[in-house]
């Protein structure tokens, strides 16, 4: 217990002298923070600019054009005369779709013959062309169906009935987890959270890697009796406690700041937090006892807690990935934290259903250390990596 | 006269003091040539395999249907045929369902109402349920968009077998049903895939990522062991820095011009994303894209005291970067700060115009914005690397003379 004392005395003494250590574990944590919170805060893109080429030139083709301007998702902002000149804006990347109306638009339609309307739009950029897809059927599906239930009307048909001659089945879509298809709770809960795993599994490797760099692993050694258990607990106890109250920060960020769906159990989320810290030293620890060189740790720390980003499934579904990856999803401890923390916040499941990603976290705290105990022990004894650089 | 071309004579010889001194840390610095190689191939073709399937298929759903009419059941093998959404219909009731969505076994749920073929016949409007998950756009996306475009067409089909029972011609029904049609096409990227997508966007990004991380390990060694003069003596003349930053430059495009093909060719080759522009006009495009990355990475690297700090580069800067670069989320969301903080990051304008010119078969004019602005930014961090070069040699002078 002394040892342990002395230990975590000793740690937080290194932490206002070592400066790396400081940035990463308490300057960056918050202006990450403060970053994601900011940068997303419309969480829903409003006024895409498109192009729309009008070679009719009618009222019908302008009222077109004023319907799609009115939706909350596009904004007219080009109208070129050509639809290359169109495409070419498209290609700079000036705007993210381009809707020709041909010419004729208005009499053909007034003539009851059928037009059509060409929508032409920029996958290479997601989301902005999902969202213009959808508003463009959106205001053209209104469109027709207008002019479907106005010729109904004036054959005699009473409006509920042409309702029902347009669309026999109609359907009623409940969006669950996330009611506004905000992309800031989307994002945001991957962002945060990933970045809070970045700044921990640093810190660790840090304070490990700064002791063995500078050949100090003996001295700590000997200060905690030879016991492991007690020299990793008080290295890294008082920076999971510390990060405890930074993932505090965050959350209220998140929930009270932001207004993130907040569905399951607070305690569920707090718990995660926990699990989150203590499974990402864990791996700091296996990293650091793996490695010949300080650097080497780090750069493997690093970029495994960069990819778990994307193996969490929050970018693509795990459920896409070939059958290989998904394996290896298995243990990045962020796949099982995030899965927990959207079921106890956006979907709101019942806690029966995240006693599975508890007891894997759990799992993953514990086998990463005693997988590499033997080797952190020699590493220790021997006080320095096998190389410098 | 004379003195100009002495002046040139010097550059030139410190010019190509500076690119062979470089290669020479590169060379015999393992961790520089892992990040340059482990880096840029490793990570690249790891994320690439990740989303190498493009699309999902085969988003399970549960159905639950309380009719048991032949119409339910054209209805649900309507939606078992989409391409997005394996439909699974054995559920009885919703609470059912439900537990399965718990358990993950489904993404959504579409319950088809009491009554249902019956109301169609009848000519009386009935309503589809459907319960979607958002808290994973990809998965919501799909089930939503497939279920509305199920029965989209299945009350086309509906009204226009109405329509031919009155005697009406098929043409004529369907010019009735919907007076105007859409047709849309995907000018790139068609089938939306998401390596297609995000994969040309990482690889411009991979190149600003490992450049800094590389130039920051090199000189944080060097600032470790205080060899900034011993290696660049000619820093302490005047206007010496210049031909030794330009050296920099021109050593790191030059390894990029081997590195860039090879990525392209190799991985955009196995994972089949479209290249639709030829190796010289990506050249030339990364030229400034290069160099003021590395100028970045030279003015950046001297607030760094050890050799280890710049890896966390690798992880800091890449999510924000990509996010400000408005390829992910469109820039028309930020606030007007990010919107100009996000035009002094070079990957900005250097992953517009790569993807611009690698997937919208742009031709040079319409990237040229783009190059321009690289150039700019390649003269400002070009200022400001020459005065933390200054900067810092003067203080290794300083501390070298005080005695310890």
């Amino acid at each position: 217990m002394k040892s342990f004392l002395l230990i975590a005395k000793r740690e937080i003494r290194l932490l206002f002298h070592n400066k790396s250590i400081f940035i990463f574990s308490v300057v960056l944590p918050f202006i990450s923070i403060l970053f994601f919170n900011t940068l997303l805060s419309e969480g829903v893109a409003r006024n895409l600019p498109i192009a729309v080429v009008d070679l009719d030139n009618s009222s019908v083709s302008r009222n077109v054009i004023s319907q799609l301007n009115a939706t909350p998702e596009l904004e007219v902002s080009n109208q070129p005369i050509s639809q290359l000149e169109g495409e070419n804006l498209i290609q700079q990347l000036k705007v993210y779709g381009l809707v020709t109306i041909p010419k004729n638009f208005g009499s053909d339609l007034n003539q009851g013959k059928q037009v059509y309307v060409l929508n032409q739009y920029n996958s290479s950029l997601l989301l902005p062309s999902g969202l213009e897809i959808k508003a463009v059927n959106r205001v053209i599906g209104e469109l027709s169906a207008g002019l479907n239930i106005k010729k109904q009307l004036k054959n005699g048909v009473y409006i509920k009935q042409a309702k029902v001659n347009l669309q026999p089945v109609t359907s009623n879509n409940h969006i669950l987890s996330n009611p506004y298809t905000n992309y800031s709770y989307y994002l945001n809960s991957g962002f945060l959270t990933l970045f809070f795993q970045i700044f921990v599994i640093l810190t660790t490797i840090y304070c490990f890697g700064t002791d063995l760099k500078y050949k100090k692993g003996e001295k700590l050694y000997n200060i905690g009796n030879g016991n492991l258990l007690t020299i990793i607990l008080g290295k890294t106890l008082p920076y999971t406690l510390w990060f405890y109250f930074v993932g505090l920060v965050m959350y209220f960020s998140m929930f009270v700041f932001q207004d993130f769906p907040l569905f399951g159990s607070k305690w569920a989320v707090l718990v995660a937090l926990l699990l989150l810290i203590i499974s990402t030293q864990a791996v700091a620890i296996f990293f650091i006892s793996i490695s010949k060189s300080f650097r080497e740790s780090l750069t493997y720390g690093s970029g495994f807690a960069a990819i778990s980003l994307s193996f969490s499934g929050i970018t693509f579904p795990i459920f896409g990935m070939p059958k290989v990856l998904q394996w290896l999803s298995q243990i990045f401890p962020f796949t099982h934290f995030f899965e927990l923390f959207l079921d106890q916040t956006q979907r709101g499941f019942p806690l029966f259903y995240s006693i599975k990603p508890i007891i894997i976290l759990v799992l993953l705290t514990i086998i990463p250390v005693l997988l590499v105990a033997k080797k952190l022990r020699n590493l220790l004894k021997q006080g320095s990596f096998l190389q410098r650089i | 006269m004379k003195s100009f071309f002495k002046k040139y004579q010097q550059a030139k010889t410190s010019f190509w003091n500076t690119v062979s001194t470089e290669w020479k840390a590169i060379k015999y610095d393992k961790a520089v040539i892992s990040a340059f190689f482990s880096v840029a191939f490793v990570i690249l073709i790891v994320y690439t395999y990740i989303y190498s399937n493009e699309v999902i298929h085969e988003v399970p759903v549960a159905i639950v249907n309380q009719d048991n009419s032949k119409a339910s059941r054209d209805y649900i093998s309507m939606l078992d045929a989409s391409d997005g959404i394996k439909s699974i219909s054995t559920y009885s009731d919703l609470q059912q369902a439900k537990t399965d969505y718990f358990a993950k076994k489904v993404m959504g749920i579409v319950i088809i109402p009491k009554d249902f073929g019956k109301d169609i016949r009848r000519g009386r409007q009935t309503t589809i349920t459907t319960f979607a998950d958002a808290s994973n756009m990809i998965f919501y996306k799909k089930v939503l968009v497939d279920v509305s475009v199920t029965t989209g067409y299945f009350n086309a089909g509906i009204v226009i077998k109405k329509e031919m029972a009155k005697g009406n011609s098929i043409a004529v029904a369907s010019q009735n049903y919907s007076p105007i049609k859409i047709i849309s096409t995907s000018l790139f990227n068609a089938s939306s895939g998401y390596a297609t997508y995000i994969i040309p966007m990482l690889t411009a990004l991979i190149v600003q990522l490992v450049l800094l991380m590389g130039i920051g390990i090199i000189n944080g060694s060097r600032r470790e062991d205080n060899l900034l003069q011993k290696n660049f003596p000619e820093l302490h003349h005047n206007g010496g820095a210049i031909p030794v930053l330009l050296g920099k430059a021109f050593l790191y495009s030059l390894i990029f011009a081997v590195i860039l093909p090879l990525q392209i060719g190799i991985v955009y080759t196995i994972f089949s994303i479209p290249i639709r522009s030829s190796l010289i006009l990506i050249y030339l495009f990364s030229v400034p894209y290069l160099f003021s990355v590395v100028f970045l990475g030279i003015a950046i690297s001297s607030f760094f005291k050890r050799r280890e700090d710049s890896i966390v580069f690798l992880v800091l800067l890449s999510v924000p970067s990509l996010m400000l670069s408005g390829l992910s989320f469109p820039t028309e969301g930020f606030s007007n700060f990010y919107q100009q903080l996000a035009k002094l990051i070079p990957s900005t304008p250097g992953m517009n115009g790569f993807v611009k010119l690698t997937q919208m078969e742009a031709s040079f004019s319409e990237v040229l914005s783009e190059w321009n602005h690289l150039w700019l930014l390649a003269l400002i961090y070009f200022w400001i690397a020459l005065i933390t070069l200054k900067f810092r040699i003067s203080s290794e002078k300083k501390r070298n003379q005080s005695p310890i």
